[in-house]
């Protein structure tokens, strides 16, 4: 190469790189992430779905009405869900009281770098709680696995996704569909 | 080397910089396809930029350009014009049909696409899904991993046409490519209330092969987790399917059943009542991308023979 090109060249390599980084959203933090290491990674994903499944009991527990809000890690569409849910619940004069047990990672992998699964196997408590005498009936010990799905928003993780299986069930392979 | 080509040179090698790091996703969440990078309109305009460039350039040192340089000039305006149409003029659309399902496309115009040039228009043709085969074991016992499909397309002014293929083995018709991508099975579910039916449809889930599990939601928080196994029975009863039905984290059913078989949750009832087959058809008319391929394969080409130690009159310049 023609000497006289090198700078030049390299100030198009760099300009290149900055241009990338002034067009992408929460440039900074993706960066941050892909440097990061995995060990790092798998405790915040294994954080946010502590913290997910705190907030999910709250809900059920104050019947939505939690300040939590904001900090719960989940998608738009989860928590329609889980409002839903708390919702029906509302309209038969009760709420159905989550009570987390026991809470054990199984796995906790990033598949692509926007991509997680975490895997667990979960001891729930429920019990429907009457809104107006205030008692309590019909307990139910629900032992289950979860698979959540993850993606990344800029430096934090959030539930996209989460599929339930009794606690003796095979999880399948992950479904294409989610990929 | 002199101004003009010079500045084509960095400006290619700052689009060609652009493009990779884009692509490696040092800054994104994910990687982008490398389709969607090329697509991106910095990137269009960017080679657009390069190509006049170059142009200028091959027709002030006119007297320098020999055969390998004009071949190069060549491939990089085949593969600027053909991401320029594929900009405007592309169309490509996945279309799920389940046997015995209609479709029109310029009724159904937005589901399932995936891109659509500016000025593109939606091609006008119907399919009809007439049966699904799957090749190695028609219950899907053995992993089912080759499907066959029969469709009959019909377009405006031509006769209907049968067409048989299968995955992996796209076909051309009518100006369109046409290609398998999924299939799996559809279930028509019946919802009851009271022993009405409140609602029936056909969902199409990856099932195949047996053991997979694949689910769906209607209106309500519940979540229904399907798996088929084809030909399984209990006690001389035919129960393929496994069905669990799950409120949020709540497993209110678990269990195997038969097709037409109740199931009751909540204060209603699920069955499935029929079992048909689905395939996911990509349909595309992609000149402009096939283009674009074609000039960046002669690109790649273009630039070694131009790197390579070149020997004869030209050798210096």
């Amino acid at each position: 190469m023609n000497r006289k090109l090198i700078l030049p060249s390299a100030i198009a390599v760099l300009l290149a790189l900055a241009t990338s980084f002034l067009l992408n959203q929460d440039s900074t933090a993706n960066l941050l992430f892909h440097i990061k290491n995995a060990t790092a990674v798998g405790r915040d994903l294994e954080r946010t779905v502590d913290l997910f499944n705190k907030l999910y009991a709250s809900f059920y527990v104050t019947g939505g009405d939690s300040p939590g809000l904001n900090a719960f890690p989940a998608a738009d569409i989860i928590k329609r869900r889980i409002f839903q849910d708390i919702n029906l619940w509302r309209q038969r004069g009760q709420w159905l009281i989550h009570d987390l047990h026991v809470q054990e990672f199984r796995r906790a992998e990033v598949l692509s770098p926007g991509w997680a699964v975490v895997e667990t196997a979960e001891t729930w408590d429920l019990w429907l709680r009457n809104i107006k005498t205030g008692l309590k009936t019909g307990r139910k010990t629900n032992l289950i696995q979860v698979r959540y799905h993850l993606a990344r928003k800029g430096d934090r993780w959030i539930v996209v996704e989460f599929e339930v299986f009794g606690k003796d069930e095979d999880l399948p392979e992950i479904s294409e569909s989610l990929v | 080397m002199k101004k003009l080509p010079r500045v084509a040179f960095l400006l290619a090698l700052y689009t060609v910089s652009f493009i990779a790091i884009v692509r490696l996703g040092i800054f994104s969440a994910e990687p982008p396809p490398f389709r969607g990078v090329l697509m991106f309109w910095l990137v269009l305009v960017l080679s657009l930029a390069v190509f006049i460039l170059l142009l200028a350039s091959a027709a002030a040192y006119r007297d320098r350009m020999d055969r390998a340089r004009w071949f190069g000039l060549f491939s990089v305006g085949l593969l600027v014009t053909g991401l320029w149409a594929s900009r405007f003029a592309d169309y490509r659309i996945d279309v799920v049909l389940t046997e015995g399902q209609v479709y029109e496309s310029d009724e159904y115009r937005s589901v399932g696409l995936l891109s659509m040039g500016l000025f593109s228009t939606v091609p006008k043709f119907g399919l009809t899904m007439e049966n699904i085969a799957l090749e190695d074991a028609d219950d899907g016992s053995a992993g089912g991993s080759r499907v066959r499909a029969r469709f009959q397309l019909r377009s405006p002014g031509a006769p209907p046409r049968m067409i048989t293929f299968s995955k992996g083995m796209p076909q051309y018709q009518r100006g369109m490519f046409l290609k398998i991508r999924n299939f799996g099975y559809s279930l028509r579910y019946a919802m009851k209330k009271s022993g009405r039916v409140l609602e029936s449809n056909f969902i199409s889930l990856r099932v195949i092969p047996s053991g997979s599990e694949d689910y769906f939601r209607l209106l309500g928080p519940h979540t229904f987790y399907v798996r088929y196994y084809p030909g399984r029975s209990e006690g001389g009863v035919e129960r393929p399917l496994k069905l669990k039905i799950a409120r949020n984290k709540d497993i209110i059913f678990r269990g195997y059943i038969a097709l037409n078989q109740d199931v009751p949750f909540e204060d209603a009832t699920i069955s499935f009542e029929e079992k048909r087959k689905w395939v996911e058809v990509s349909i595309s008319r992609p000149w402009g991308e096939l283009a674009a391929w074609t000039g960046l394969v002669l690109c790649c080409i273009s630039a070694v023979t131009l790197l390579a130690p070149r020997t004869g009159k030209h050798a210096s310049s």
